[in-house]
C-alpha cells in the first residue's frame, strides 16, 4: 500500500491518504481534492521518484496544488518535487529530540585506532 | 604495471550506539560485538582471526574487528576492514558489502552503527586507507633492510619484556586468589568486594563480558608496555622517517592536505563552526602511529610497529615481510566518507596520484613550508579562499593545489603508451567535476547545488543550515553525527534512499560482494578458504597474510601472498602433525 502524506506551506501535515480512492477528509487547504489525486497519480506513472512507489507514508510536496490562499491550481499541473526539502523537514523534527542524550550515548570512551 | 591495479584497502572504526536496556556493564561494548558476529553466521562464513586483534574474517576476504585496546574502562569500537582490492570502484563496492553485513548483523541486536570520525566530546577514531607502494629507490630500500636488522636485538628486548609482563600477571592472580580464599575464611562479603578489586567482574561474578581484569590493572598494564615498547617505536619512527617511502611522502603531502575540500565529511566544532574535515583537524604531525604516544598523523606507521613487535613473535615471516621492496602505505588523514562519488574520488583520484609519482611524475608539487598549519587552514576555510604558502614563497588555495595535481595525473594518463581502462577516465572526470563546482562554490557561495549530496561536507553544511542555523549546539552536533548512522534513522542513508545522490554500485552487486572476494588478491584465496574448511572438522584461523587449517591431528598453513590468489584454487592438503 502506498501513503501519501502532503507538507502545506505552513509546515504542517495534511491527512494520509491512498491515491486511487477517495480521501474521507479533504486535503486542507485543497479546494479541488481531484487535482492531488491527479498529481500522484502522475508522479506514480511518470516515475519521477522511485522511493514514492516503494514506501509508506513517502512524503510529497506539490508546490503548485497547494495554495496560501486555500485553493488549488488546477490550471497547471504541478511538475516540482522538492523531495530535498522533505528531507530537510525529517531532519528537523528528528535532530530537536533529544540532542543532549543522543550524544551521550554516542561518546566513544578513548577514541580508537 | 596497468594504472589503479594496485592493492588498496579502507579500515573503517565504527561506533556504537545500543537501545537502551539492550546491553549493559562496563563491557557491554565487546559483548555485543560478540553477539553482532554471531548473527554474521545467517549471511556468511567467517573464521576466527589469528591477528592481534580479536575478529573474524568473512568468505569475502574483508574482517571484522573489536577495537578495544581499553575493555575495563569502556572503550571499544568495531572496525571493518575491506579485502584487498585493485581499483577504487572494486574498494567502494566492498566497502559497502562490509557496511551491508555489518547493518544487517546489528540491527536485530537492536544496535546502530555510526561511520563518523570523532564523537561529541572530541574522541577521534575513523577510517585508514591503505595502498601497496614502493618503498622508494635502491638506497632508500637497503637503508630500511639495514635499519630493520638493527632493529632486531631492540624487538628481542621487546618480547623479553612481555614475558616478563605475563609472568607478573601470573604471579598476580596466584597470589591474589590466595589472598581471596584466605579473606573469605573471615568475611565472605569482603572477599567478594576483594576479588572484584582485585580480578574484575568477570572473574569476581562467573559473569562472561569479557572484562578479565579491573580498571585499575588494565591501565597499569597500557602504560607499562607504553614505556617498554617507546624506545623501539622510537626507533622505527627514526627509520621510517629516514628511508620509507620519502619522496613519495613529500610529493603526495600537499596532495593529501589539500584534498579536504573533495573527501572532507564536514563537522561542528566545539564553538559551533563549521570545518571541511571531521578528522584532518586532529591531525598533528606527518609520520606516526596513530594514537600511539598521542600522535594523530598524515601517514601512520603503527602496522610496521606491530608487524615488527608483536605479530613476528607468532611467526617470523611477519618480520621478514618488511624486508619486501613493496610495502603498505598507510594514510590516517581521511574521513570516513557516506557518499560513493566523494569515497570514489578519494580512492580513485589517490592512487592515480600514487600511480604518477612512481613513474616519476611531480617532481616540482608545491612543497608547505608548514603542511599542519595549511591542513588547518584549508580545513577552517568553507569559502575555498584561504592560501597557504610554500616554501618558494607562493600562495596556494586548497582548490589550485588540486587542479595541479589533476592537470598533471591528466598529463600522466594521455602521455601512456598502452590502453588505459575506463576507470581511469571515470575518476579524472569524476574529479574534475568536483573540482569545476568547487570553484563555482569558491565564486558564488551560493551556488552548491551540484555538490549537495554529492560530495559529504557540501551535504551536511545544506541540513545545518537549513536546519541548524539558529539551533543551539548540541542540535547542530547531533546533525552532525547522526548524518553517519548506518540506519534508516541516519540522515545520509535517508539521502540515500530517496535516491537523492548518486549511486556507484549497484545493490545487486554489493550483495554478490558480502559473499564473494575480489579476484586476483590475496583476499581471494582467503575468502575461498574460508568458505571451503568452515563448519567442518577444521579449525580455520585467518589471516591477512596466512589461513591456518587444524584438525585434531593435523595442521596446515597456506601463505596468501605467494600465490596472490589469482591462481587456480586447489585444496590444500593437511599435513599429519608428528606422533608425540
Amino acid at each position: 500500500m502506498v501513503v501519501f502524506r502532503f507538507l502545506l506551506e505552513d509546515s504542517t501535515w495534511s491527512e494520509v491518504f491512498e491515491p486511487g480512492l477517495q480521501p474521507t477528509v479533504a486535503l486542507p487547504g485543497l479546494k479541488n481534492v481531484a487535482c492531488g489525486l491527479e498529481f500522484c497519480d502522475s508522479l506514480l506513472t511518470s516515475g519521477v521518484h522511485p522511493h514514492m512507489s516503494q514506501r509508506d507514508q513517502t512524503t510529497v510536496v506539490p508546490e503548485t496544488a497547494v495554495r496560501e490562499d486555500g485553493g488549488a491550481d488546477t490550471a497547471s499541473q504541478p511538475t516540482v518535487v522538492r523531495p530535498w526539502q522533505v528531507i530537510v523537514e525529517e531532519v528537523r523534527r528528528d535532530c530537536d529530540r533529544q540532542p543532549d542524550e543522543y550524544l551521550e550515548q554516542t561518546i566513544v570512551p578513548l577514541g580508537g585506532e | 604495471m596497468p594504472l589503479l591495479n594496485r592493492l588498496c584497502g579502507l579500515e573503517t572504526e565504527l561506533a556504537i550506539l545500543a537501545e537502551p536496556g539492550r546491553f549493559s556493564g562496563p563491557a557491554w561494548r565487546r559483548t555485543a560485538f560478540q553477539r553482532l558476529v554471531g548473527q554474521l553466521s545467517h549471511w556468511t562464513p567467517w573464521a576466527t582471526s589469528c591477528q592481534a586483534k580479536e575478529g573474524v574474517f568473512l568468505a569475502n576476504g574483508g574482517a571484522i574487528t573489536f577495537e578495544g585496546e581499553r575493555v575495563a574502562a569502556g572503550a571499544g569500537l568495531i572496525e571493518l576492514a575491506t579485502p584487498e582490492c585493485r581499483g577504487p570502484r572494486q574498494l567502494l563496492l566492498y566497502q559497502r558489502a562490509m557496511e551491508r553485513l555489518v547493518r544487517s548483523a546489528a540491527e536485530p541486536l537492536g544496535l546502530t552503527l555510526i561511520k563518523n570520525d570523532r564523537d561529541a566530546v572530541g574522541a577521534v577514531y575513523g577510517g585508514q586507507e591503505n595502498y601497496e607502494a614502493r618503498i622508494g629507490g635502491p638506497v632508500s630500500l637497503w637503508a630500511w633492510r639495514l635499519g630493520l636488522c638493527w632493529l632486531i636485538p631492540a624487538i628481542l628486548v621487546c618480547w623479553a619484556c612481555v614475558l616478563i609482563t605475563l609472568l607478573f600477571l601470573l604471579t598476580y592472580y596466584l597470589l591474589s586468589g590466595v589472598l581471596v580464599a584466605a579473606s573469605r575464611l573471615f568475611s565472605p562479603r569482603g572477599s567478594a568486594q576483594l576479588a572484584r578489586w582485585c580480578w574484575g567482574d568477570d572473574l569476581a561474578e562467573g559473569l562472561s563480558s569479557g572484562l578479565v581484569m579491573p580498571r585499575w590493572l588494565e591501565t597499569l598494564l597500557v602504560r607499562l608496555s607504553t614505556v617498554y615498547t617507546a624506545p623501539l617505536a622510537a626507533a622505527i619512527w627514526l627509520l621510517a622517517h629516514a628511508t620509507l617511502f620519502r619522496r613519495t611522502r613529500r610529493l603526495l603531502t600537499p596532495f593529501l592536505i589539500s584534498r579536504v575540500i573533495l573527501a572532507g565529511v564536514g563537522m561542528v566544532d566545539r564553538n559551533g563552526r563549521f570545518l571541511l574535515a571531521d578528522k584532518a583537524p586532529a591531525v598533528n604531525c606527518l609520520l606516526g602511529f596513530s594514537s600511539f604516544l598521542g600522535s594523530r598523523p598524515v601517514f601512520g606507521i603503527g602496522h610496521l610497529f606491530k608487524a615488527a613487535c608483536v605479530e613476528s613473535f607468532s611467526s617470523w615471516r611477519e618480520f621478514t615481510s618488511l624486508f619486501h621492496p613493496l610495502q603498505r602505505l598507510q594514510l590516517a588523514i581521511g574521513d570516513s566518507n557516506m557518499s560513493e562519488p566523494a569515497e570514489f574520488v578519494k580512492v580513485g583520484a589517490t592512487m592515480l596520484v600514487l600511480d604518477a609519482i612512481e613513474a616519476g611524475y611531480f617532481d616540482d608539487a608545491p612543497r608547505f613550508a608548514a603542511p599542519i598549519d595549511a591542513l588547518r587552514l584549508y580545513v577552517s576555510d568553507a569559502s575555498l579562499h584561504a592560501a597557504a604558502r610554500d616554501t618558494r614563497g607562493r600562495l596556494w588555495r586548497a582548490l589550485e593545489v588540486q587542479q595541479y595535481y589533476l592537470a598533471g595525473c591528466q598529463r600522466f594518463v594521455s602521455e601512456q603508451t598502452g590502453p588505459v581502462s575506463d576507470e581511469v577516465e571515470e575518476v579524472l572526470s569524476a574529479w574534475e567535476d568536483a573540482l569545476h563546482s568547487l570553484q563555482m562554490l569558491a565564486e558564488d557561495s551560493s551556488d552548491d547545488a551540484t555538490l549537495i549530496g554529492t560530495l559529504d561536507w557540501p551535504t551536511k553544511r545544506y541540513l545545518l543550515e537549513q536546519v541548524g542555523e539558529a539551533s543551539r549546539w548540541e542540535v547542530k552536533k547531533k546533525i552532525d553525527i547522526r548524518y553517519h548512522e548506518l540506519s534508516e534513522r541516519g540522515y545520509y542513508e535517508t539521502i540515500r534512499e530517496a535516491g537523492l545522490t548518486p549511486r556507484l554500485v549497484d545493490d545487486e552487486s554489493v550483495e554478490q560482494a558480502t559473499r564473494w572476494p575480489p579476484h586476483g588478491t590475496p583476499a581471494a584465496r582467503r575468502g575461498r578458504t574460508i568458505r571451503e574448511f568452515t563448519g567442518g572438522n577444521i579449525r580455520v584461523l585467518a589471516g591477512w597474510k596466512q589461513v591456518l587449517l587444524r584438525s585434531r591431528n593435523a595442521k596446515r598453513r597456506i601463505r596468501l601472498d605467494e600465490a596472490h590468489g589469482s591462481v587456480a584454487f586447489s585444496r590444500p592438503r593437511v599435513r599429519p602433525r608428528r606422533p608425540d
